[in-house]
């Protein structure tokens, strides 16, 4: 139940996203900067759909670099969230009132802007140089203080700048060049390298020089801010430069190629010797619309060895991250109920290349159904090395109460300043799961004999194996013949059509019982004279007449349907006419002598003999027969 | 002399005994040779058989190792013997799926499932076959549970049932006839039976409609439905191999009139490109 609510707001949730209009913003951390000082610009976007980095426009008042960018993504009780963040180091051009102009996003084929930012370009004093982030910039806001009122001081620092970068300064005797320099000449697989490239001129320029990164082979990188600008002495000629820094991690072992980079500078032709302490300098620097000559410089090529990373040491839990980082872990809730969702937020922070850093193993968990993990990533670039937190939320759902230790995570690294790998892992996590109507069952693990608990996967399918010596089932065999056995449903009908017939008959026999008895009438007469002569044969003569007198009693009585017992022969024979009137009057004289006889016979019992009986019975049964035709009629 | 006669009548009776008793020994010993001879013809006349089936190995042994051909004529011959063992046509389904006849598979899974469809293997076969023929055993839509209630029994079980329930339907009645005194005590079990009765019924013309039922597989990969009975007719459609179709009618000895309900497909196809299940 638990399961499918999560999914149903992920997935009602995620149209509502995808509805709602993308949030964009633009921020700048002052409004008003000092010429040495910088702007730390921030885009942030909040949409549910991908979006492209923000196209940034060309500057007249700013020079504008990369500071990196971070996202966060997050589903907390519900909700869905997801934001990006672009940062900018902007360094200004001129004095004055300068604008941060609109930057366009886009998202698909619609595009959102930025409301332009006004900023106050003032001249550098004490307070704004101490606050200054950059030692780069301090450098170069020394060398403009020293035109400014209260720059004495400052001035001594530029020389002071001067004279310690001249040092290490290029021999040249070119007006214009680009240098480029690695601090490191071999390096581990994904250590951080910086790249410093430096553009020198001795010659004002007309506009803003277009610059073209190098290509590199081996390597991803990541801007590092802000540009470093200031002015050395080569050989007893003032140079100023420009200093684009960028971190390189090499992705594989053996030799990573840094090719030219290029930058294509308009000089100005008519001054060649500008000079340098010219108060408005900088400004000719940057936005000289005079005419002038174009003029390409390129960086050296370099090639730095990429060593691989040691086998000896490396622990099991190793993923290919190289620097110095820390973890830890925390449920965002120490009690949950059992079938509900709780986030794990896994944090790994410190200096190394973090976008390549995945999810640490998780240890066994059992009893907890895991979903997806997001990812938060926030870098930072301070001293000119990439560091930062990733945060790894891993949402899960305890299946059964109980308490539970969760086992330590284990991250490890390879760190090149010792040259050793580092294992290091989490505290034990606790979390108590209350007991919960719903839990879902836990289909997809089972226990091992060794009581531990693994998750069932499922590799490919096959057809099941054969199905030795099997029999035919007797269900198979009986519905088989039961089902061919339609005749029978015949006989059973046949039976209830019997069963319906007698109930009739029985019906009819209790609806009527004397027109049964004046129907069976004459064959239980039969019976009874086949009675009489074996009595009469036994010489049973009285028993043999005394059944013919009952006999023709019960028949009379059947037929007239009225007990004749009490009545005499005169009165049974008024009746016989009274129901058939057309009764030849012969037969009723017969019946009647037939009845006298019998009469006495039972009397006189001494004059009967066999023949006499066999007699009566002929006799009787000539006139049963006469009075069947009579009462049929 | 009495004596002489007597010894000499001793004497030739024990002649006459030793003698009936040597023929009696012989006729025991031609009589054991006779036993014995039947015996070792009886032995002998054996031994062939025997043999044979000691040769023969068993079909579990020769899918065991992959000689599905010859496990296959195995199971075929049982079948031939026992067409109603569901398990023996499971087995020649399964050797026909490891011959890569996925057709016939098909047609022995169904066949099977027709006289067994509980059985777990069979019906998990069948499935995994029609997913490989594209075709699926639960239509979308359908709950499990409920295939698997409407499918528990076979047609012919639920046929038997029908009857049974029939027979006792009219044996009640006529007990309930014949005996005023329990009709009222009879009643409640007629209820009972009248709706059992009810139920099979349904279900059984229910399942008698279903789509393994008047059923047929097409054998022949592209097998053209023609739009009337004979080549003159146009060919709108082709079937793949392996596709369960529904016999509408048979006119002729030469075309089959089958249907596709989901697809709304009916036309005519040679008898030779399906299979009846």
């Amino acid at each position: 139940m638990k399961i499918t609510t999560i999914f149903l707001a992920i997935f009602f949730s995620l149209p509502v996203l995808t509805k709602a209009e993308m949030k964009l913003s633009a921020s700048v951390d002052k409004e008003t900067v000092a010429i040495n000082d910088t702007i730390r610009l921030t885009i942030t976007i909040q949409s549910s759909n991908s979006v492209k980095d923000p196209v940034i426009p060309a500057m007249k008042d700013f020079n504008i670099y990369s500071s990196g960018q971070s996202q966060n993504i997050s589903f907390i009780n519900g909700k869905f969230s997801y934001s990006l963040n672009f940062s900018y180091v902007l360094t200004p051009k001129t004095l004055g009132k300068a604008q941060i102009p609109s930057i366009t996003v886009f998202e698909g084929n619609k595009q959102r802007f930025t409301s332009p930012i006004d900023i106050e370009v003032i001249k550098p004093n004490a307070n704004t140089s101490a606050n200054s982030p950059a030692p780069s910039t301090t450098a170069s806001a020394g060398s403009l203080s020293s035109i400014g009122e209260k720059g004495g001081s400052k001035a001594a620092k530029t020389r002071q700048t001067i004279n310690e970068t001249g040092a290490s300064a290029p021999k040249t005797d070119k007006l214009i060049f680009l240098t480029a320099e690695v601090n490191k000449k071999s390096a581990y697989v994904n250590e951080q390298i910086n790249l410093s490239l430096k553009f020198y001129t001795a010659l004002p320029l007309i506009n803003n020089p277009q610059y073209s990164p190098p290509k590199l082979e081996g390597f991803i990188s990541e801007d590092l801010p802000p540009i470093g600008n200031g002015q050395v002495a080569i050989d007893g000629r003032l140079y100023y430069y420009n200093e684009i820094k960028t971190a390189l991690f090499p992705m594989d072992e053996g030799v990573g190629i840094i090719n030219p980079a290029i930058i294509n500078a308009q000089i100005q032709s008519s001054r060649p010797s500008a000079d340098p302490f010219d108060s408005n300098f900088f400004q000719h620097f940057f936005s000289g619309i005079r005419q002038g000559e174009n003029k390409q410089v390129e960086s050296p090529r370099l090639k730095v060895k990429l060593l691989p990373l040691p086998e000896k040491g490396k622990p099991d839990s190793f993923n290919g991250a190289v620097g110095n980082y820390k973890i830890s872990a925390m449920f965002e809730k120490t009690e949950v109920k059992a079938g509900e969702t709780i986030n794990l937020l896994l944090t790994i922070s410190g200096e190394g290349n973090l976008k390549t850093i995945t999810m640490p193993a998780l240890p066994e968990m059992p009893n907890f159904k895991i979903y997806d993990t997001v990812t938060s990533l926030s870098m930072n670039k301070t001293n000119d090395i990439i560091g930062g937190k990733k945060v790894f939320t891993n949402i899960m759902m305890p299946r059964i109460s109980g308490e539970y230790e969760i086992k330590p995570i284990k991250f490890s690294f390879f760190n090149p300043k010792t040259k050793i790998y580092n294992e290091i892992e989490t505290k034990p996590l606790k979390i108590k799961v209350a007991k919960n109507g719903a839990i879902p069952p836990a289909i997809d693990y089972y226990q091992n004999s060794t009581g531990e608990y693994s998750q069932i996967k499922t590799i490919s399918s096959d057809i099941h194996y054969i199905l030795e010596n099997k029999r035919t089932p007797s269900s198979v065999k009986l519905s088989r013949k039961l089902a061919s056995a339609l005749w029978l449903n015949f006989a059973f009908l046949l039976i209830l059509l019997a069963s319906v017939l007698f109930a009739y008959i029985n019906g009819l026999r209790t609806k009527n019982p004397d027109m049964l008895k004046s129907k069976k009438a004459y064959k239980k007469s039969l019976k009874e004279m086949s009675l009489a002569a074996n009595l009469a044969r036994e010489e049973k003569y009285p028993n043999a007449v005394l059944l013919l007198h009952n006999s023709l009693n019960a028949y009379l009585s059947a037929k007239l349907r009225n007990n004749i017992g009490s009545l005499t022969i005169r009165k049974v024979i008024t009746e016989i006419k009274q129901k058939n009137p057309n009764i030849e009057s012969k037969f009723t004289e017969e019946l009647k002598t037939f009845s006298d006889e019998l009469e006495m016979l039972r009397f006189a019992p001494t004059s009967i003999n066999k023949e006499k009986i066999d007699t009566l019975i002929l006799k009787y049964k000539e006139i049963l027969k006469f009075f069947e035709k009579e009462f049929k009629q | 002399m009495s004596n002489n006669l007597a010894r000499q009548y001793d004497l030739s009776r024990q002649r006459r005994e030793q003698r009936d008793n040597k023929q009696f020994f012989n006729c025991q010993t031609l009589k054991f040779s006779y036993n014995k001879l039947f015996l070792s013809f009886f032995i002998f006349s054996l031994l062939p058989m025997a043999s044979l089936k000691a040769i023969e190995p068993s079909p579990t042994e020769l899918y065991k190792n992959e000689k599905f051909d010859q496990a296959l004529t195995i199971y075929e011959r049982e079948n031939i013997a026992k067409p109603d063992n569901p398990y023996t046509l499971y087995n020649i389904g399964n050797c026909q799926f490891r011959m890569n006849n996925l057709s016939l598979s098909l047609l022995y899974y169904t066949k099977a499932f027709n006289l067994l469809p509980r059985n777990a293997d069979i019906r998990h076969n069948l499935e995994f076959a029609m997913n490989q023929t594209g075709q699926k055993l639960i239509q979308d839509g359908t709950p499990i549970l409920l295939h698997k209630i409407f499918y528990f029994f076979a047609l012919g079980e639920l046929k038997a049932m029908t009857y049974i329930l029939f027979w006792i339907l009219c044996l009640l009645l006529t007990v309930a006839i014949l005996k005023k005194d329990i009709r009222s005590k009879l009643w409640p079990i007629f209820i009972y039976s009248i709706a059992l009765f009810a139920v099979f019924f349904i279900w059984g013309t229910m399942r008698a409609n279903s789509r393994f039922e008047n059923a047929a597989i097409i054998i022949e990969s592209d097998t053209p439905i023609l739009s009337g009975p004979g080549k003159n007719f146009k060919t709108y459609a082709s079937l793949p191999a392996g596709r369960i179709v529904k016999i509408a009618d048979i006119p002729g000895s030469v075309y089959v009139q089958i249907g596709l309900p989901e697809k709304g497909l009916k036309g005519w196809v040679e008898k030779t490109d399906i299979k009846r299940i």
